[in-house]
Parts: structure tokens; C-alpha cells; sequence
């Protein structure tokens, strides 16, 4: 994990570097005068060569100081403490809704093949991954916020132990789980028919086993392997992709940090939500990797394996 | 089948969860039909596109900032509605001595920062100093770079001391930039301050600021040394504000409709005015003291020729721009500065009116003929000239092109995004420029013609010793009349060379729920079209 995260760090740093524009510029303002812009570079290094530089942000991140935000002073680790556990929330409520929504769909629409039930399916996943999110989002928030008002328009709404919490995430977590619950219910439909033609599914059936239980105890669980992948892949798409839903839906996570960071070439700001976002990916992936375990209990987590 | 139940469970779940538990944010009440009573005490929701960076207008001079400075703090002096200059935090205009070196303010006695503590000159002096030592870096400290010392002799009176004589620190003492801060807060906050909350003697605190998500102010009940401009000098009529951060235009559109929040700030696209007044919204507009220009490279050879630069401010057509792009919200400019702005001296004689005949035939009497549809003369085409912006002004660059093709003068659009437009500039990439000009006076044209501000601001790659004497006669000449002539004569000259084409003056627009707001008066300093929403109510409990 620490290589991974370096390198994250490094290339991130190397981006912003290398992108053309003026962080200094930024901070003063177009009408500043040049012995203003040059006094701003100065005081944040910017002068120095990209090595000083990064070495100096990497001295300070292993002392535990991310540094503060260049444009507007605050602590890059305190905004982080905030925006953090934001994104995670919304993240884990779009993957908990592709599971309970995709896998079922992919199921039903496996053990339905060629009847309607499948073709509903199969169009829910095309447009589940056809339209951009952007377009979703808003559709979602213009349809169940702003006509029927079953939802507020965004903004966090507080714990998910509260219900207030839970109808203020809907409409977001729906929107950023709308690419991943469409295409776990094709990879989920596509693996259960694998599972189903296999030959003791058939003798199961052959034995006198009801269908049900033919389906769920036993062809399901053989087919979760690519599933579970999938859902682990997604969750860290879903960690890079979440700015365009958190920018839409006022949510206050780590992606619009980022976004305004960018937009301002705040260098700290940048590198501290890079980091947050490569640790949670690392992370989700060992949890996706410990689930193996239990979906599959020939699978160990041994030196070398997975 | 138990998947199937289960899917359908959870979908039926959801619903009703949403359905049993809509509602929404409070609905504010409103009249439905005559003018409401008036209520005290009520609730304004507002929204913008991003959040102030910090409460520290020292030290960034974003637009949001100093929105928020202006309800958080209060200056010496201020600008009313008219744009006329009145006192504030001072008891009257200062006594200025006679060789117009020495300033003498006398605070008011009745005015205390929000943490209670009374407001003295050493508040005042330790403002100044702050903003003009070189370690705070202010961006805009050149705004008030002729005061020499500052002194407070008792703690009700400031003397500022010049280093020479100024015709402009009165306008910079009015604006935003100059809001009076406190010292024990600043020293206390240390590097903090106004990161998070910043103490001040406006008619508004900050109770709470969560990032990128809103900002609460509430009313200061101990205010009452309003400006005389409002009919209500304190305290304010409202008595919170929760100003919230949406990126999206489309969605704080439809927080307002839905009645979520009562206020857009700025930006309101002219496309969505009338679908917005259609819905029963107010889009309120006032005139800000900014230009759109097009700026030139004097020295890239064909623009060198001041008849082709002139030949282009005849061929266009700024009416279409206006009319066109921004559904007429904006004026057609003739002159760089807005009439309305001080200082600003408009000469009919260089006034280039749309005119596409008398374009051609300006560039044909200077030998500039039409050659394989390209404007020639000794080897130089008119044609490849790269013209730079913001990418927001995409439309109105391509627009341009296809005005100053019809006399055959091609471009080469380059819109760039924010990050990169000051960098190009300064990099030299262009020929022409897009100029967005926010200013208080006269006093902006310095920082844009003056020889030392090349590359940039100076962008024009524009050097003429008489308009650095001129621009700095306007700064320092003793006499007003003087003054004004001399910034009269830098702007003749200007237009004369036509170093810029004045497109339109645009207007600032917030949008609101009249149901809701009231009495609600937009400004036009700064671009902000805000000021102390001392007279506003609202409906809203």
C-alpha cells in the first residue's frame, strides 16, 4: 500500500507542476502588481526546483502535517477529518444500493432469460450505463426533489443513523450507484446463466431440489466470485467519480474539496484529497479481498495469494 | 422469487420512506395577494456559486469575500447606492490638511466589534499597518501604497500621513478591501484569521461556517451605525442569514422555485431571465462598474496600424453581442470606463459607432486591400491574429470572428480556461485580448497602461511616457480639476490609439423570491451588487 500511495503523491505533485498556470497569480488576483505575485511565490516555494519542493511536502506528511490550503488557510487535515467520512458514506450507500438493486435484477433476469422481465432489465442496465451522470443526477433531483418532493434537493442531512440523513443521501447515492447497480446486474445475469447450465445445477434439479433453492443456495453463491470483483472495482470508481454527484447534490465530500482545489492550483489541498482518495481505495480493496474469503472458503489469505 | 420479493420490498421502502417523510425545508410564509405586513426578525436563505475563500479581505479579493466582508465588517467610509462617498465608522468626512498630506479621522464612539469590544484607532492604525506590510502579502495593497504612517493620538482619531498627495485613497477607503479589523482578533487568530470566523463591527457575525456547504450569519443586535443611505441604520430587520454554496446554476434555480432558498447571488445566465420571472421569481439587475473590452497587442505587425484598429471597433456589431448572448441584459459601451464611474470622461469624437462601410473603407484608404479574401499591404495579412479568453465567452469570441471576417480580417479564437488565461498573456501568445475591467474609479487604468505593469496586467505590450505622467497626475495632482483632466486626457488618448474596443457594460442580476424578499436594493460596487441588507425583511420564520 505505501509504494501505491507514494506514487500516487508523486505523480499527482508532477501534474500540477508540470500544468500550465499560476498558483501565486491565482491567489493574488489579476490586478495584482508582479513584486505581489512574486512576494506570494516566495512565501510558498513556489520558486523552488519540483525535487525541494517535493520532498518538503513528503518531510512534512511523514510528521503528520498535511499543510493548510494556500487560498484559503485552513488545515488540509481538518477538512479532511470532515470531507472523509462524507465521501465514504456516499460511497458505501451506492454500493450497498447496486448490490441490493443489481444482484437481484441480474438474478431474476438470469433465471428469467427472454421473458420481459429480462428485456426491462437489460434496458435499466443500457441506460444505467449509457447516461452521464450528470444527466441522472439532475433528472433524479428535478423528478423526486423539485416535482414530486419526496426528497430534498441535496446538501448532507446528518448521520445515517438518522432519518434525516438517509433522505438527504438517497437521491446522491442513487445517482453515483447508478453506473455499478447496472452493471452488476449484467455481470451478475451473465454469471448466474454460466452457473445455471453447469452440470449439478442440473442434477440438483434432476434430484427433486426446488428451484428456489436451486437458484439461491446454490447457483448464486458459485456465481458471486466475478460479482464481488466487480463491486470492488466499482467502489473505486465510484471514490475518483464522486465529484460530479457531490458538485451536483451540494455534498460535502472530498470531491468538491477537490474540485476547488483544482480550480485554484491550491497544491496542498490537491495532494492531501489525492491521498485520501488512494487510501480509501486501498482499503475498500483489502476489505473486497477478506470477502473472498467468505464467499469462497477455498480461497485463503496466504503470503502471495490473494 | 425471494430475490424478486426482496427487490420489490426495497423499492416499496424507499418510496414510502420518502413519501411519509417529504416536506422539505420549512415553506416561508408568504402573501398571497396585496403587499405583505411587514415581520421582524425573519430568515433570508440565500445561494452562490462557491464559498469566500477566507473573511480576510487583505489577503484574497474575491468577489465572495468581499460580499461577506461588506455584511461582516464596516470601513471609514463607504459608497452609497450612487456611488457617492459617505462616512461610516467615521463621524465625517476626514479634514484633509492643505498640502493634502495629512488625513484627520474622527471615529465614532458608539461602535463595538461583535465580541463586545468598543472600536478605537489603534484598531484602525493596526489595519493599515497590516495591510501594507510587505509579509501579508496583500493583493491589494497598491490600493492604499501612498500612506505613509498611520498614527493614533487618542483612541478616537486617525491621522494617515501620504507620501505624496492622492486623489483616489478616499474611493479605496470606501470599498470592501478596506474593512476595519480587530486587532486582539487578528493576533489572537494568528494565521487562522478568517479561515474560520473573523470578529468585526458589521451588522452581521459569523456563528458558523461548515466548508463548501453554508455560512451563518446572525444579526448583531448592537448595531446601529448603519450608513445614512438606509432608511434602517441598525440593526437589520433580518435576523439570520444561512448563506449556502451550490456549484450548479440549474440546481440553486431550483431551490428557488421550489422556495428552498429566497435569494440567488450574481451570475444569473440571461438565457433563464425570463423562464425565472415566468415562474413568478424577481431577477433584479443594477448596473456594476465593469466593462467587457477587447484589448490589443499593439506591436504585432497589422495591429500596429491604429486604421485597422479602428476599422475593427466600426465592424463590431456590439448591439448583436448584447442582444444576442445575453438576451440584452447589459449596455452597449462607447467608452472604456462606465459614465457612471468617477473619474470616467467621455469624448464623442472617438466614440466608434457599428458602421461595417465606413470599416472597409478605412482599411482601403490605408492601403489595406482585399487579396484571396485577406486583408494585405506590404507582405503583412490581416489574418492569424490569436485572440484570448476565458472560456466562458466562447459564444461571444466566435461571434467576433464572424463580425470582423465580413471585412476580412480573419482571427484565430483561443478560449482558455481560467488557470491558463493570465499565464498566456504574460507568455506573450497573443494578439488581441478579452478584458474583463471590474473597478471603483479612474484609478484602474493605471495598473493597465502604466509602462511597469507590462507583461501583466499590461497585457498590450503598451508604453508612452506621457500616459505614465498622466495616470500618475490623476493619482497625485492636488488640485481635482487637474486630476480629472488628466485622467480625462489618458482616456482621449487611449481611444484616440484605440487600444481597446469597449463591448458592453454588464449588469449584475441576483434573482429572488418576491414573495419572500423585500425591500431588497442591489449595489453596484465591486461587482458584488450587495451591500449591508440593513433594509431587507423577510417573510421567512
Amino acid at each position: 500500500m505505501i509504494p501505491t500511495v507514494f506514487g500516487i503523491l508523486f505523480a499527482g505533485f508532477l501534474v500540477i507542476y508540470l500544468t500550465p498556470g499560476d498558483p501565486a497569480l491565482m491567489m493574488a488576483g489579476q490586478d495584482a502588481p508582479p513584486e505581489v505575485v512574486e512576494n506570494i511565490r516566495q512565501q510558498w516555494g513556489l520558486n523552488e526546483p519540483f525535487t525541494v519542493q517535493f520532498g518538503k511536502y513528503m518531510g512534512n506528511l511523514m510528521r503528520g502535517n498535511l499543510g493548510r490550503s494556500m487560498t484559503s488557510g485552513w488545515e488540509v487535515a481538518e477538512e479532511l477529518r470532515r470531507t472523509l467520512p462524507r465521501t465514504l458514506e456516499l460511497v458505501l450507500v451506492a454500493t450497498l444500493w447496486s448490490v441490493l438493486i443489481g444482484v437481484p435484477l441480474g438474478t431474476i433476469s438470469a433465471v428469467k432469460r427472454g421473458t420481459v422481465v429480462d428485456r426491462v432489465s437489460t434496458l435499466i442496465a443500457v441506460i444505467g450505463v449509457s447516461l452521464p451522470v450528470f444527466f441522472i443526477g439532475l433528472m433524479l433531483m428535478w423528478l423526486f426533489a423539485f416535482e414530486l418532493k419526496v426528497f430534498p434537493m441535496g446538501s448532507y442531512g446528518g448521520p445515517l443513523w438518522t432519518l434525516k440523513g438517509w433522505r438527504h443521501i438517497a437521491l446522491p447515492s442513487l445517482t453515483l450507484g447508478m453506473f455499478s447497480t447496472a452493471s452488476l446486474a449484467r455481470v451478475t445475469r451473465s454469471t448466474m446463466l454460466d452457473v445455471l447450465g453447469q452440470d449439478y445445477i442440473r442434477t440438483a434439479r434432476a434430484k427433486g431440489l426446488a428451484k428456489n433453492k436451486v437458484v439461491y443456495r446454490h447457483a448464486l453463491k458459485n456465481a458471486l466470485i466475478p460479482v464481488v470483483t466487480l463491486i470492488g472495482i466499482n467502489m473505486a470508481r465510484l471514490i475518483g467519480g464522486s465529484v460530479v454527484t457531490e458538485t451536483i447534490f451540494s455534498w460535502p465530500g472530498v470531491g468538491r474539496m477537490m474540485i476547488m482545489g483544482l480550480t485554484s492550483q491550491d497544491i496542498p489541498v490537491i495532494q492531501g484529497c489525492l491521498l485520501a482518495k488512494g487510501l480509501m481505495v486501498a482499503v475498500l480493496n483489502l476489505v473486497v479481498d477478506v470477502t473472498y474469503t467468505f464467499v469462497d472458503p477455498r480461497i485463503k489469505l496466504s503470503q502471495g495469494g490473494i | 422469487m425471494m430475490m424478486k420479493r426482496l427487490f420489490l420490498c426495497l423499492l416499496v421502502i424507499l418510496l414510502a420512506g420518502g413519501f411519509a417523510f417529504a416536506g422539505g425545508a420549512q415553506e416561508p410564509t408568504g402573501g398571497e395577494a396585496g403587499e405583505p405586513d411587514f415581520v421582524k426578525d425573519g430568515v433570508l436563505i440565500t445561494a452562490t456559486h462557491h464559498e469566500a475563500k477566507r473573511i480576510d479581505p487583505q489577503k484574497d479579493t474575491g468577489i465572495e469575500t468581499i460580499l461577506c466582508a461588506k455584511l461582516i465588517f464596516d470601513s471609514l467610509l463607504i459608497m452609497d447606492f450612487d456611488m457617492k462617498i459617505v462616512p461610516l465608522l467615521a463621524e465625517s468626512l476626514p479634514t484633509i490638511s492643505p498640502d493634502g498630506l495629512t488625513y484627520t479621522f474622527k471615529l465614532r464612539k458608539d461602535v463595538k466589534f461583535h465580541s463586545g469590544k468598543p472600536l478605537t484607532s489603534e484598531d484602525v492604525k493596526f489595519t493599515f499597518e497590516r495591510w501594507l506590510n510587505p509579509t501579508t502579502a496583500s493583493p491589494s495593497a497598491a490600493r492604499v501604497a501612498v500612506i505613509d504612517k498611520v498614527e493614533a493620538p487618542d483612541p478616537h482619531t486617525v491621522v494617515l500621513r501620504l507620501k505624496q498627495v492622492s486623489n483616489t485613497l478616499l474611493a479605496e477607503l470606501a470599498t470592501g478591501f478596506a474593512s476595519i479589523l480587530n486587532k486582539e482578533d487578528v493576533l489572537a487568530q494568528g494565521e487562522n484569521f478568517g479561515v474560520r470566523t473573523a470578529d468585526g463591527t458589521g451588522p452581521f457575525k459569523i456563528t458558523n461556517w461548515v466548508r463548501n456547504d453554508h455560512m451563518l450569519l446572525t444579526r448583531f443586535d448592537d448595531y446601529k451605525w448603519g450608513p445614512e443611505y438606509y432608511e434602517n441604520r441598525g440593526p437589520a430587520h433580518i435576523r439570520e442569514i444561512k448563506h449556502t454554496f451550490i456549484s450548479e446554476y440549474n440546481v440553486r434555480a431550483m431551490k428557488l422555485e421550489a422556495g428552498e432558498i429566497d435569494m440567488i447571488l450574481r451570475q444569473i445566465p440571461a438565457t433563464d431571465v425570463a423562464r425565472l420571472q415566468g415562474s413568478g421569481l424577481q431577477v433584479v439587475t443594477v448596473p456594476i462598474l465593469t466593462t467587457r473590452l477587447l484589448a490589443f497587442k499593439v506591436t504585432i505587425p497589422g495591429l500596429d496600424d491604429v486604421n485597422v484598429r479602428k476599422a475593427i471597433a466600426h465592424a463590431i456589431n456590439k448591439k448583436e453581442i448584447v442582444d444576442n448572448l445575453y438576451g440584452g441584459m447589459g449596455a452597449v459601451a462607447d467608452w472604456p470606463l462606465n459614465p457612471n464611474a468617477p473619474g470616467s470622461k467621455l469624448d464623442p469624437r472617438f466614440v466608434y459607432e457599428y458602421n461595417v462601410e465606413k470599416a472597409k473603407k478605412i482599411l482601403d484608404d490605408a492601403g489595406w486591400k482585399v487579396v484571396d479574401g485577406v486583408r494585405q499591404k506590404g507582405g503583412v495579412k490581416l489574418q492569424n491574429f490569436v485572440f484570448i479568453s476565458r472560456s466562458q465567452y466562447r459564444d461571444e469570441l466566435a461571434l467576433i470572428q464572424s463580425q470582423l471576417a465580413k471585412i476580412n480580417i480573419l482571427i484565430d479564437i483561443k478560449p482558455l480556461e481560467s488557470l491558463g488565461f493570465w499565464p498566456a498573456l504574460e507568455a506573450g501568445e497573443h494578439s488581441m485580448f478579452h478584458l474583463n475591467l471590474p473597478y471603483s474609479n479612474a484609478d484602474i487604468l493605471y495598473s493597465y497602461l502604466h509602462s511597469s505593469s507590462r507583461p501583466r496586467p499590461n497585457a498590450h505590450d503598451f508604453a508612452d511616457p506621457k500616459v505614465d505622467e498622466l495616470l500618475l497626475k490623476y493619482r497625485t495632482a492636488p488640485n481635482p480639476a487637474d486630476a480629472a483632466a488628466a485622467t480625462a486626457e489618458v482616456q482621449r488618448i487611449m481611444m484616440e490609439k484605440v487600444l481597446w474596443v469597449p463591448l458592453y457594460y454588464p449588469l449584475g442580476t441576483h434573482a429572488i423570491n418576491p414573495k419572500v424578499v423585500h425591500n431588497f436594493r442591489p449595489h453596484p460596487e465591486y461587482d458584488t451588487g450587495t451591500d449591508k441588507f440593513l433594509d431587507l425583511w423577510t417573510t421567512r420564520k
